[in-house]
């Protein structure tokens, strides 16, 4: 993947901020212009709290759809407002509202000074060197580039030539994915704009055959940037095709223990549910972790290098800096099957006494910040797919994720996959099944890696945690071999 | 009456609109975030937003294009509309008609506690959560958060529907520790309600405790197929599995499991109890009630399945209008399940494994096959009672719900109205 260009902007010129009057709005790209208010507010705030802090952001999407019933067009958002909060001494107070201008500036000021002053303003609470950034990724192939005229022809010869390729598909959609992330932070010290183009393909092919149950299969590339995500290769598409006809019909898998080789996008969760949940320094600090235990300590096979990377060009979880204003580096969590940092917020940094990262996230303006994940991977090796099948008596080849979960404390992880191939004697068998799941006791799978591939991929995917807090990721890693079990 | 009426009136006036949606949407939730006994975070959220839908005719075709707005310039709003009417220009989806004025049901979801003392709701919950916790020795608090939210919706398009209601929502989550050092274990449990006093919170954190105390004796379940009796949890998991399958959406692009006026799974003789579906909108703290859907159909209720079949499809008024259905339904309502013959003493006999809770149903879509883990369980023989973890659950979505026994007592739980409790003989496989 090509390192990202920066396209920096100037800052706040062409702001649409009107002065007054209940209706008034930042609109996108006049985001910068609202650095001077929040600046001011986070001043005032600092009068009495020792320290204050305040974020605004603004999410929108469009996707154009086609299908047996025509073209739709669906947006979200935008999504739009301000969060402030303050330090107390004793814990962080926020007050958000979506009215992101001059009057819900006030209201934010308003509430949060009505909060009593702590007893003392001499408090831990970094707000960072002083850094002022600006900074816009469009990609390489910018979103108006191409007309949404152009798309919508594009999407449709494309699913008409999917549809194509084989008579036992009975439906299939196909949906492009366009929108844009804006975070805009202000703390005493730090002033930092980011808008991040987000673009993508996917979507869904159902094949049936004249008995037993229909096969589904969900495919989706995303990436930051502009249109050169919404490609589908022809070899992408050959192999969706197929996949799709296998499934229809299949049988579950045999359960039991056994050698799996996994695809990247599958790899990419076991990463993720054992070693990316799993070390989220929030859960050290309520004693939720068992990993807490194991820092400088093996957890894995000497071929498991697991890193967090926000700053990977192009991948879905990318940002500059996280939405607590910390600036965006790469996490090595575990290198050489030993555990070595987790991934941190700045309370649970604060509260653990680790190194912070920049991992504070939020879905957007009207939640909580958490430690989160950004692109959690498995480092790729030197050694190829076909070796990894080959080594394998009786197995399973897994791909195509549809969920995982998983479990700090009791170091368990549940990864769900929407397909399965039975491996003999170092041959992928032809015979597919269906769903697969995957579960064990973390040191036991990541002590079971014998083999990593050198095919590197990061796709995207959406992370929850407690099944809310919704965050973009990416998840991957290359093919690699282990034990599990399946079910 | 809903709405700010500016919206309207240049919506009237766009040439080329052959239809519209208004909706407001209007916030106010407070926020509790606790570690162990102390608050890490307190936070109000106020949000004042709405949707504005709009369609065009596009020659026998319609598109619709849509954007969400918030307290915003006159200028910004007519950029949005000319956005939006671009992207409707290029839609071309079956055209359909808008529901029009009707009558609109009382439903009641909004909690007079969270109305009138929403700020101090969060705290309250916080002490019953404490008092749960005090009542179950060698029980701690790891963590535990608690969102207490009011919200006004309002619905107006341009055929006539209009209407607006109130209504409340709890959610907790609690983490509960037990035992200590490297046996220590940690049990999870989350609620949803509309009401504080559906919650019960501190005899509902008494029984996660006693449940945390089980963990610390759970072993792995036996492997094998074996009698499964569950609850609310499993059960939340299955219908909320089910009813997007049986839409009308779904029904009409032929992209489910489910084929109208089939049985969901051809069981024969090892039917359970009748299962029958029914959404109902208008469920008093309901859920998933409402007084007026996204498109301005007016809540009411709809079987879906009867006697294991399904019968009918919940449709909104574009799916109702392609598959020609006598009524539209609107989004899906609250579901409800029957009541059955036996109480819940009497599904728990004999052998059996009892389901607390798995990590994450994820059925097949096509299938209904499903593997989760289980998080915790009891096996059961005779008059022995074991707590088990791990190992996985194994079946499939439809037969279970064929097969299901349901007890007779019946609550409104977080995601259904009906049964406590469920016993399914056959079907179901641990592996170990």
């Amino acid at each position: 993947m090509n390192r990202r260009t920066f396209l920096i902007q100037a800052g706040a010129g062409g702001a649409a901020i009107l002065s007054s009057g209940a209706w008034l709005s930042a609109e996108s790209g006049a985001a910068p212009a609202l650095a001077d208010r929040l600046a001011t507010l986070v001043a005032e705030l600092e009068i009495k709290f020792p320290y204050a802090f305040a974020l605004y952001t603004r999410d929108e999407s469009l996707t154009l759809e086609v299908s047996d019933d025509g073209n739709r067009l669906t947006t979200t958002g935008p999504n739009e407002g301000i969060v402030a909060g303050i330090w107390d001494g004793g814990m962080m107070r926020e007050e958000a509202t979506s009215m992101a201008n001059d009057a819900g500036i006030r209201r934010l000021r308003d509430r949060l000074l009505a909060f009593p002053a702590p007893l003392s303003k001499s408090v831990d609470m970094d707000p960072g060197p002083p850094i002022v950034t600006d900074l816009t990724e469009a990609g390489r192939i910018p979103i108006d580039s191409r007309s949404l005229t152009r798309r919508l022809d594009d999407l449709a010869s494309l699913r008409a030539a999917v549809t194509k390729r084989s008579p036992a598909l009975a439906m299939v959609r196909l949906e492009s994915l366009q929108g844009s992330s804006e975070r805009l932070f202000v703390n005493r010290t730090r002033r930092l704009y980011q808008k991040l183009s987000r673009a993508g393909i996917g979507g869904v092919a159902m094949a049936r055959k004249s008995s037993g149950r229909p096969g589904f299969l969900f495919i989706r590339h995303r990436g930051i940037g502009g249109l050169e995500h919404v490609e589908l290769s022809g070899p992408v598409v050959d192999r969706w095709v197929e996949r799709t006809e296998r499934l229809a019909g299949a049988l579950p898998p045999e359960a039991g223990e056994m050698t799996v080789v996994t695809e990247p996008n599958v790899t990419g969760v076991v990463a993720h549910e054992s070693f990316g949940h799993g070390v989220e320094l929030d859960m050290f600090v309520k004693g939720r972790a068992r990993a807490a235990a194991f820092i400088d300590k093996p957890v894995g096979s000497a071929m498991v290098n697991i890193t967090d990377d926000p700053t990977r060009a192009g991948a879905w979880g990318f940002y500059h800096f996280d939405d607590e204003g910390w600036t965006a580096a790469p996490t090595r969590i575990i290198e050489n099957g030993i555990f070595r940092r987790g991934l941190s917020d700045s309370f649970s940094a604060r509260a653990s006494g680790l190194p912070r990262t920049a991992n504070g996230r939020r879905e957007s303006w009207d939640h909580k910040a958490y430690a989160r994940m950004s692109n959690i991977f498995f480092e790729p090796g030197q050694q190829t797919r076909e070796e990894l099948i080959r080594g394998v008596t009786k197995g399973l080849l897994v791909g195509h994720f549809s969920s995982g979960i998983e479990d700090p404390k009791g170091w368990g992880m549940q990864v769900v996959c929407q397909y399965g191939e039975v491996i003999e004697n170092g041959r992928l068998t032809g015979r597919v099944v269906a769903p697969v799941t995957l579960s064990g006791y973390v040191p036991d799978v990541l002590g079971s890696v014998d083999g990593v591939a050198n095919d590197l991929e990061l796709p995207p995917g959406t992370c929850g945690k407690g099944y809310k807090e919704f965050v973009p990721v990416s998840s991957g890693g290359p093919t690699i071999r282990f034990k599990a079990r399946v079910s | 009456m809903p709405t700010p009426k500016n919206p309207i009136e240049r919506l009237k006036a766009i040439p080329g609109l052959s239809a519209w949606v208004v909706s407001s949407r209007r916030t106010r939730r407070e926020e509790i975030y606790f570690r162990r006994n102390e608050t890490e975070s307190r936070r109000s959220v106020e949000n004042l937003g709405g949707r504005v839908d709009l369609f065009t005719t596009n020659g026998d075709r319609t598109g619709r294009g849509s954007f969400d707005i918030q307290a915003g310039d006159p200028a910004a709003f007519d950029r949005q509309i000319e956005k939006a009417m671009t992207l409707a220009r290029l839609g071309s989806e079956l055209p359909f008609p808008l529901a029009g004025k009707s009558e609109y049901g009382k439903v009641y979801l909004l909690d007079p506690e969270a109305r009138d003392s929403l700020e101090t709701m969060p705290s309250r919950a916080r002490a019953a959560i404490q008092e749960g916790v005090g009542r179950t020795r060698d029980v701690r608090l790891a963590a535990a958060e608690v969102f207490v939210t009011k919200t006004n919706t309002a619905v107006i398009n341009s055929a006539g529907a209009a209407a607006e209601n109130d209504e409340s929502s709890y959610f907790v989550e609690v983490v509960l520790m037990a035992g200590s050092g490297a046996g220590e274990q940690e049990h999870q449990a989350r609620w949803r309600k509309r009401r504080f006093e559906d919650l019960d919170l501190a005899t509902a954190v008494q029984r996660e405790g006693e449940r945390a105390i089980d963990r610390l004796s759970a072993v792995k379940p036996s492997a094998g197929a074996t009698p499964v009796v569950f609850g609310p949890e499993l059960l939340g998991d299955m219908i909320a599995f089910l009813v997007p399958l049986a839409s009308g959406a779904s029904a009409f692009r032929k992209d489910g499991a489910l084929t109208i006026g089939e049985p969901i799974a051809e069981l024969g003789a090892d039917a359970g109890d009748p299962l029958i579906v029914e959404l109902d909108a208008l469920f008093p703290f309901g859920p998933l009630s409402y007084r007026i859907d996204a498109l301005g159909t007016a809540g009411t209720n709809v079987r879906i399945i009867e006697n294991g079949t399904f019968v009918r499809p919940h449709a909104d008024a574009q799916f109702a209008h392609y598959l020609k259905l006598d009524r539209a339904t609107g989004a899906p309502g609250t579901p409800q399940l029957p009541l059955g013959k036996l109480a819940s003493a009497d599904l728990r006999r004999d052998r059996y494994l009892e389901i607390v809770s798995v990590s994450d149903l994820v059925p097949s879509r096509g299938s209904g096959r499903f593997s989760a883990e289980i998080r915790l369980g009891y096996e059961v023989t005779g008059s022995t009672r074991r707590p088990v973890a791990g190992g996985t659950l194994t079946g499939n979505v439809f037969e279970v719900l064929s097969r299901a026994r349901w007890s007779k007592e019946v609550s409104l739980h977080d995601r259904y109205v009906g049964p406590d409790l469920a016993r399914v003989e056959s079907g179901l496989t641990v592996v170990a």
